[in-house]
C-alpha cells in the first residue's frame, strides 16, 4: 500500500503523520488526529458536513486528498472555542435553538465563521448564500440563520 | 477509493513529464471536486494521481495589451471574487461564482471546470462567447486551441497524453459590450445547470452577437445561426430598439435548433422550453442595458 508523509497544523497543533495516500483530509482528521467533530455526510462535497477551514477558507475536506493538505493550516470545529470559552457563534447557536441533531452544526459554524471573518455585518440573504453549501435535515435553517445574524450583532 | 501512488508535481514541466511517463495509469488532480467524486464511485481507478495544486505558476489573472489570461489552476472562488474580473468581464466572474458552493469554489479551478468537460460546465458558455483560447502545454511543447475545439464530447477534451490545460485567454470585451449568463437550476444554489445561456452583444455600426449554451448538447456550444439571426434583427431594426417580439422570435429559433437529451435534471422538452425562455430573457437584459447606456 502506498503511503505519504504529512506535515499539517490543525487548530494550532503540528502533526507529523504517515498515512495511506488514498485517504482524504477528512479521514486523516478523524482517524489519525482523532478529531471527530468534522463529519462525513455525503462524501461527495454536496452536504458540507465535512467543512473545515484551510488558511481561513472553507473547503469540503471529503474531497481533498491527504497529500493536498500537506503544509497547510487547518481549523476544525474543535478549534473554534478558545480556552474552554465558546465562540459567539456557538453561543448564538445554542441560544437560538439552531442545533437539533447537531450533525450539520460543525460545518455550519465554520461556514458562518468564514462569512463573519470576511463580512462582519451580513444581510440575511448573504448569510443564506454563505451557508448554501451546508445542508441541514432537522431545523429548516431559520434558527441557524437567526443565530448567525445574532452572533454578528454581538461580535460587532 | 482504491489505493494509488500520490505524486506532487513541482512545476509545469514536472507535471507534463509525469503525465507523459505514466500515461493512462495516471490522472492529474487540481481541486479534485469532480475527480474525487468519480474516484469514490469507482468510475476512475488510477494507479497514480498527480497533484497539480503546487504548480503555482499556473495560478494567475493577468491583463496585457487588451488580452486577459487566467491560469488554469486559479480557483473559481478567486475568479468570482476578483474585483478586476467583476469590472471587466462580469459574465465570467459571475459564472464562476455559480459553480457548486463556497467550499467547492475554494478548491475547484477554472482549468478543472473546463477539463472535466461536462456539457453543463458553468465557465464554458461564457468563455465561448468571449471567444476564448485554450493554452495547452505538453511534453512535446505548447499549443493553442480555440475553446470551441477544446471539448470533444461529454467529459472529453482534445488534450493528449502528457498535456495539461495551462490557461485560457480572451480579448477584453469593449466597455459597451453587454454580456449575460443565465443559469437555470431547480434549486437556488448547489445545483448543476439544467440549461445555461451565455450571450454577448457588442453594439456598434453592426451589432456583434455571440451566444453559447450549456446542457443542451454533448458539449458546451455556440450556435452560429442564432448569432446571425440576432445580428440580422439588429440590422433590420437599427433605427428603433429591438422589441420583445424580436427577442421572442430569436428565442423560438434557438429552441428549435437545440437537441437536448432528457436526464435526471430535466426532459428534452423542458430544456427546449428553457432555451426559449432564457434566450428571450438574455436578449431583453442585454438590450435593456444597451438602451440604458444609450448605445442602441
Amino acid at each position: 500500500m502506498e503511503t505519504i508523509d504529512l506535515k499539517i497544523k490543525v487548530n494550532g497543533i503540528n502533526y507529523c503523520l504517515t498515512v495511506p495516500s488514498h485517504k482524504t483530509l477528512l479521514q486523516v482528521l478523524r482517524e489519525e488526529c482523532g478529531l471527530m467533530g468534522t463529519k462525513e455526510g455525503c462524501g461527495e462535497g454536496e452536504c458540507g458536513a465535512c467543512t473545515v477551514l484551510i488558511d481561513g477558507k472553507t473547503v469540503t475536506s471529503c474531497l481533498m486528498l491527504a497529500g493536498q493538505a500537506n503544509g497547510k493550516e487547518i481549523m476544525t470545529i474543535e478549534g473554534l472555542a478558545k480556552n474552554g470559552e465558546l465562540h459567539p457563534l456557538q453561543k448564538a447557536f445554542i441560544d437560538k435553538g439552531a442545533v437539533q441533531c447537531g450533525f450539520c452544526s460543525p460545518g455550519m459554524l465554520l461556514s458562518a465563521k468564514a462569512l463573519l471573518d470576511e463580512n462582519a455585518k451580513p444581510s440575511e440573504l448573504e448569510v443564506k448564500e454563505a451557508l448554501s453549501g451546508n445542508t441541514c435535515r432537522c431545523t429548516g435553517y431559520k434558527k441557524i440563520v437567526e443565530a448567525v445574524l445574532s452572533a454578528a450583532e454581538n461580535m460587532a | 477509493m482504491k489505493s494509488f501512488k500520490y505524486i506532487r508535481a513541482q512545476n509545469v514541466e514536472d507535471a507534463c513529464e509525469l503525465l507523459d511517463s505514466y500515461g493512462h495509469r495516471a490522472v492529474p488532480v487540481a481541486g479534485g471536486t469532480d475527480l474525487l467524486v468519480k474516484m469514490k464511485r469507482h468510475l476512475l481507478k488510477p494507479e497514480v494521481v498527480i497533484d497539480l495544486t503546487g504548480v503555482n505558476e499556473l495560478k494567475y489573472i493577468t491583463a496585457a495589451s487588451g488580452c486577459i489570461k487566467i491560469g488554469a489552476l486559479t480557483p473559481l472562488g478567486e475568479i468570482a471574487a476578483s474585483f478586476f474580473l467583476s469590472e471587466k468581464v462580469e459574465i465570467l466572474a459571475r459564472s464562476a461564482g455559480l459553480v457548486g458552493s463556497k467550499q467547492i469554489r475554494n478548491l475547484a479551478t477554472i482549468g478543472g471546470n473546463l477539463c472535466n468537460a461536462a456539457p453543463s460546465a458553468d465557465t464554458a458558455a461564457p468563455l465561448l462567447v468571449l471567444e476564448a483560447t485554450a493554452h495547452i502545454i505538453g511534453s512535446q511543447g505548447q499549443r493553442e486551441v480555440a475553446l470551441e475545439d477544446f471539448f470533444t464530447g461529454p467529459g472529453r477534451t482534445c488534450l493528449t497524453r502528457g498535456e495539461i490545460l495551462a490557461a485560457v485567454s480572451f480579448t477584453e470585451p469593449p466597455a459597451q459590450a453587454k454580456n449575460v449568463y443565465l443559469k437555470y437550476t431547480r434549486r437556488k444554489a448547489m445545483d448543476i445547470a439544467s440549461v445555461g445561456v451565455a450571450l454577448s452583444l457588442v453594439p456598434g455600426e453592426n451589432v456583434r452577437a455571440r451566444i453559447a449554451f450549456a446542457s443542451v448538447a454533448p458539449v458546451p456550444i455556440r450556435i452560429a445561426e442564432v448569432e446571425q439571426a440576432i445580428q440580422s434583427k439588429f440590422a433590420e431594426l437599427n433605427q428603433e430598439e429591438m422589441n420583445k417580439d424580436a427577442a421572442r422570435q430569436i428565442a423560438i429559433l434557438a429552441s428549435a435548433m437545440v437537441r437536448p437529451i432528457s436526464d435526471v435534471r430535466a426532459t428534452a422538452e423542458y430544456r427546449k422550453r428553457l432555451v426559449k425562455v432564457l434566450v428571450a430573457r438574455a436578449l431583453e437584459e442585454c438590450i435593456t442595458g444597451m438602451v440604458r447606456s444609450r448605445i442602441v
